[in-house]
């Protein structure tokens, strides 16, 4: 772990650096280099909370949630901000090759309204929508934007301005996900000075993850745009 | 069991809301399932000759483009036999069906790959026609450039094993979608993407909410959902609910040279289907247990009789093995050969048999019920 | 083309009026002719110089001889050469009329058209290729596809496929109805319908004869041929393909076998019809010897059975005795069992064949979609017990071979193919119509087939032992091959 690793994590803080988005997507960029590294543990999604009788009968949960806990830095340039995650899975999966091959993924999760409680198990639910960027290795580095009201109610926005660089190295995954403070789609609204509730969650292809067979931070963290 | 550990570090207020959660998804499941009307299918065994006709009315229909090149929604294979996708048989899903129907607990399936199904193959026409003759063959090549092993129905005609010239059998069984009554495929789908309608019972996955996770493909016994790699969402037979609903047939029933098919909805009583199904009950579901109850159904197939070291007729058992007929159709298999054979012996003797007369299908636009409009004329 | 024999028939019919025709044929026979006698006699009469059976031609111009003349391949009840029984054919003018091309012509052009000879002449490898195929000047086909043949061939002209051209099934009272079936395309790229092309082929051939002023000339039989109205006698003065449909249903109307007021309009509207009549004019249909009535099914021969219509046979009654001398002297007198002769030579397996099921003969063999739904290559049906024995197993690559020849396929196992005994031979059993390319070096399976000929079927002289078109005549057998199979 590196020095600047910060395991208890309450916080996450994206200070504000001056380097331009085509820096800050290069993954072994000097500007990321002083940013603090966050250890974020991570868990199996509640199996109960499954929307499908078949996920539920079928899968145990101690088999769900086969990444236990993703590092992270954030940081952002006033006008963007950036997410410097990395794992390490098992076995990496880049693409859907086969019908019994899923891709490896990792999603942030934001709640898109203030001051309502927004429950981070269900992603949210009616009138306390969640925004998430969803990375999966086989997006071409162009993550999706979707917004979620609940459980199986998630859907893709037409347009995402959420952008990324990842690679794969040393069995680990390295992803840059980033994105303007202020989007024209439906998406969380971020502005430098602020906090948001994070969360996060990361899916092993290898184990047939996919959905919402996944792991996830269990909990919203605060994320502060410094 | 993991369920239950984890629920002991929960609040009370957890505790309710996962019941909450769990309700709701019993209750929209329910929902999605729920069917005033059932469209069926009845297919005629004893008249396949796996042809493949209706193969190809269906590719050239709904699978030609767009990704769904490889598919195959209606397939016909040789029986006894390995079928498509690969060994589907042993691939788990369906339902362990608990106190007589009223509970169904899933089984955990398996996902086939894409060469269990028979890949798309490319051939090298070009090539044989612009090299010197003789030098050059025509052959078919996995889009990964290996060589095919399997396909849809690889093992045609190959039939029973183990079994002794003369006494060997094989017959043709076209499948489709069942559009199940308990579709696992609908309980399986964390989207909420799959769902029967309402008016017709026809199961269909909603495009625009699949995300391609599969496990509609995992659950189904038969295996008779593709993935669309293009679109990246999964895809399967849709009953052609767009003739359907122009008063048209399936293609694949109304392409049938061997008037195999019949299609109409199972409560009309008048209609072939009825007839078949719920007043004679000789046609009968593929896998009863499996627990989906299927809305597809057989007349199971009659074999020429056994034939004995001498070569004579020896009728003191079938060249089908009982056995094997009730693993495919259930117990219920018997009556129904009992009662096809009586009535084919009163229909041989001059007495009229409406049995008979249902399954000779004479009147080719009567095996549709009120499905007997011309898809070039239809509106 | 049948609309056109028809069109010939009528117009000769119409010229000299039926009574005339029938007693120009009935002055050199019998007046106890029934009309159906009478008709294939005509037709017979009409074949000489249009048509041959190929066995001349083979037998002449090709290594067929080579085959035939294998006396172990052939039946042992055949007491003496092939070469004997053929030169007695001959020279008893059984063929008369028929043996063509004859033993010192050299044939020149060959055109072929709906088959495919590279892939159904059996044995083509071994009997065509080496001397007559080389021989040809100027090989050409009409084709919709690339078969085997057509891609060994000098010329192809791309004709319009089933879908791309209005025709009919089937026209012939064999099968109840008459069905039209309509272009659904346009035919693509240069593809044209056949009427279009042999017609332009006519024009042409009249514009080269007239450049060379050769117009008129006389026929080895000493025929005079005029090309002057080549066109009109090739088109009848139709201006197309629709045309000619909408006369020829007209003059079926005429002949009784349509309805009446029966065109091509009438036809577009119903999409198939019923026949009606079987007309004095087609001999192929006259054999049906019934009448058709109505929504009841056809039944065959009542002429004979309930009108008491003598048979068109030797004997004009159902004949199961045949006295002729080389069917005595082969034990055949009366219809009776043999073993299959060992055609290939003397080996434990018989190849034999039949249709497959996804597609129409050869014509959709190679169809990409079609070929997805089996194993998309060319498979053998063989015996466990029998593979077994030979270290083979199912979904292996093997030689099947005999003196003749060989060829390499993929076995497919199953107890549906007959196993070898102690004396009754094994079963391996391949579909027709697999395109020859599908094979390792072009080789189908007919490479292995010598194509013999039974020699009793050069008989004639003997009432309906006499050759016409589609009936008596020489047929290779494919069937029951001799072969051994060893892993590839």
């Amino acid at each position: 772990m590196a020095e600047n690793t910060v395991t208890t994590v309450e916080q996450l803080v994206a200070n504000k650096v001056a380097a331009s988005k085509e820096e800050l997507l290069k993954l072994d960029s000097p500007a990321w280099a002083g940013a603090k590294e966050y250890v974020l543990e991570m868990a199996a999604t509640p199996l109960a909370n499954q929307p499908s009788p078949y996920i539920k009968a079928t899968r145990d949960e101690k088999e769900i949630g086969k990444i236990t806990k993703v590092s992270m830095k954030c940081l952002h340039n006033g006008k963007e901000v950036f997410f410097y995650i990395k794992w390490t899975p098992k076995e990496r999966s880049t693409s859907i090759g086969d019908l019994n091959i899923f891709p490896d993924a990792v999603a942030l999760l934001f709640p898109m309204k203030e001051g309502i409680d927004t429950p981070i198990k269900e992603m949210g639910k009616e009138d306390a929508p969640t925004n998430a960027w969803y990375w999966r290795a086989d997006f071409d580095n162009k993550p999706k934007n979707q917004v979620t009201q609940g459980l199986s109610t998630s859907l893709y926005t037409e347009k995402s301005s959420v952008f990324a660089n990842s690679e794969w190295k040393d069995n680990e995954w390295k992803v840059v996900m980033g994105r303007a403070l202020q989007v024209e789609e439906d998406a969380v609204k971020l502005a430098a000075g602020g906090k948001k509730p994070l969360g996060i969650a990361a899916w092993e292809g290898a184990a047939g993850e996919r959905g919402g067979v996944k792991a996830f931070s269990k909990e919203w963290r605060d994320l502060v745009l410094a | 069991m993991a369920e239950v550990e984890a629920n002991k570090q929960l609040s009370p207020e957890e505790k309710k809301r996962q019941e909450e959660l769990a309700q709701q998804t019993v209750a929209i499941k329910d929902e999605l399932r729920k069917t005033k009307r059932q469209l069926a299918m009845v297919l005629d065994l004893n008249k396949c000759i796996g042809c493949q006709l209706c193969s190809m009315a269906c590719k050239n229909t709904w699978t030609k483009k767009e990704g769904r090149e490889y598919m195959w929604w209606n397939t016909v294979n040789t029986m006894p036999g390995k079928g498509t996708p690969k060994d589907f048989e042993k691939s788990g899903g369906g339902y362990k069906v608990l106190f007589e129907g009223k509970v169904r607990e899933p089984i955990r399936g398996n996902l086939p790959t894409r060469k269990e199904f028979g890949d798309f193959w490319k051939f090298n026409h070009e090539e044989v026609i612009n090299s010197k003759f003789g030098t050059s063959v025509l052959k078919a090549t996995n889009p990964d450039g290996t060589a095919p092993e399997w396909s849809m129905n690889w093992d045609e005609d190959q039939g029973a094993v183990g079994i002794k010239y003369p006494n060997s059998f094989f017959f043709y069984l076209p499948r489709i979608c069942n559009h199940c009554t308990y579709p696992p495929c609908l309980d399986a789908c964390p989207r909420h993407a799959i769902y029967k309608r309402e008016e017709d019972g026809i199961v269909l996955i909603d495009q625009n909410r699949c995300k391609g996770y599969r496990f509609c493909l995992e659950s189904c016994p038969y295996k008779k959902i593709y993935f669309n790699f293009e679109k990246l969402t999964s895809q399967k037979c849709i009953f052609c609910y767009p003739r359907i609903e122009k008063g048209v047939p399936n293609a694949c029933a109304r392409q049938c040279t061997g008037r195999v098919r019949f299609v109409d909805y199972v409560d009309n009583e008048q209609g072939p289907v009825y007839q078949l199904v719920k007043k004679w009950k000789v046609a009968l579901p593929l896998f009863p247990k499996f627990g989906t109850e299927p809305n597809v159904f057989y007349v199971p197939p009659l074999a020429p009789p056994r034939l004995d070291e001498t070569g004579k007729v020896d009728l003191s058992k079938p060249r089908i093995p009982l056995k094997y007929m009730v693993d495919l159709f259930g117990p219920e298999v018997e009556q129904s050969f009992k009662l096809l054979q009586q009535e084919m012996e009163r229909a041989r003797d001059g007495e009229k048999s409406e049995l008979m007369e249902i399954l000779m299908a004479k009147r080719w636009k009567k095996m549709f019920g009120p499905f007997d409009k011309d898809p070039e004329t239809a509106v | 083309m049948v609309e056109m024999r028809i069109e010939s028939a009528l117009s000769l019919l119409f010229q000299f009026g039926e009574a005339t025709l029938d007693k120009m044929v009935l002055k050199r026979k019998d007046p106890s002719l029934t009309e159906e006698m009478l008709q294939r006699e005509m037709e017979r009469e009409w074949d000489k110089g249009d048509t041959a059976p190929p066995v001349f031609l083979y037998y002449f111009h090709s290594n067929y001889r080579d085959a035939w003349n294998k006396k172990e391949w052939h039946c042992p009840t055949m007491k003496r050469s092939f070469d004997e029984y053929i030169n007695e054919a001959i020279d008893k003018g059984w063929w008369d009329g028929f043996v063509q091309p004859a033993r010192d012509q050299k044939p020149q052009v060959y055109c072929y058209y709906g088959t495919s000879p590279a892939r159904k002449n059996r044995g083509w490898w071994n009997n065509v290729y080496p001397e007559l195929w080389k021989q040809y000047k100027f090989i050409f086909t009409v084709e919709m596809r690339w078969s085997t043949t057509a891609l060994m061939s000098d010329m192809v002209l791309p004709g319009a496929g089933f879908y791309e051209k209005t025709d009919t099934r089937f026209p012939t009272p064999h099968v109840p109805w008459l069905t039209l079936t309509e272009a659904a395309v346009p035919p693509p790229g240069e593809a044209r319908e056949e009427w279009d092309i042999w017609k332009f082929l006519a024009e042409r051939m009249v514009k080269v004869a007239k450049a060379r002023n050769c117009m008129k000339y006389k026929t080895r039989r000493g025929n005079e041929i005029d090309l002057t109205n080549m066109v009109r006698e090739q088109t009848l003065d139709c201006r197309n393909a629709d045309h000619v449909l909408d006369e020829a249903l007209k003059e079926s109307v005429k002949l009784g076998q349509l309805p009446d007021g029966y065109d091509l309009k009438k036809f577009r509207e119903d999409g198939i019809v019923r026949f009606s009549k079987i007309s004095k004019v087609d001999v192929i249909a006259m054999h049906l010897a019934t009448d058709i009535k109505p929504d009841e099914p056809i039944v065959p021969l009542t002429y004979h059975t309930a009108k008491k219509i003598p048979y068109p046979t030797y004997n004009r009654r159902m004949t199961f005795y045949i006295d002729h001398d080389w069917f005595l002297e082969a034990g055949e007198g009366f219809p009776v069992h043999k073993d299959n002769p060992k055609m290939g030579g003397n080996y434990p397996l018989r190849m034999t064949s039949g249709h497959q099921r996804w597609s129409v003969h050869s014509i959709w063999i190679t169809d990409d979609v079609l070929a997805r739904t089996h194993q998309g290559r060319p498979f053998m049906f063989m015996n466990p017990e029998d593979a077994e024995k030979r270290g083979v197993k199912d979904g292996d690559l093997v030689r099947v071979y005999n003196d003749f020849d060989d060829f390499k396929v993929h076995v497919k196992l199953t107890s549906a193919a007959r196993s070898q005994g102690d004396v009754r031979p094994g079963q391996v059993i391949i579909y027709h119509a697999w395109e020859p390319y599908q094979f390792e070096k072009w080789k189908s399976y007919d490479t292995a087939i010598p194509g013999m000929i039974k020699w009793l079927d050069l008989a004639g002289g003997y009432g309906h032992l006499s050759f016409y078109r589609w009936n008596w005549c020489t047929q290779p057998v494919d069937r029951a091959v001799s072969v051994e199979i060893e892993k590839a």
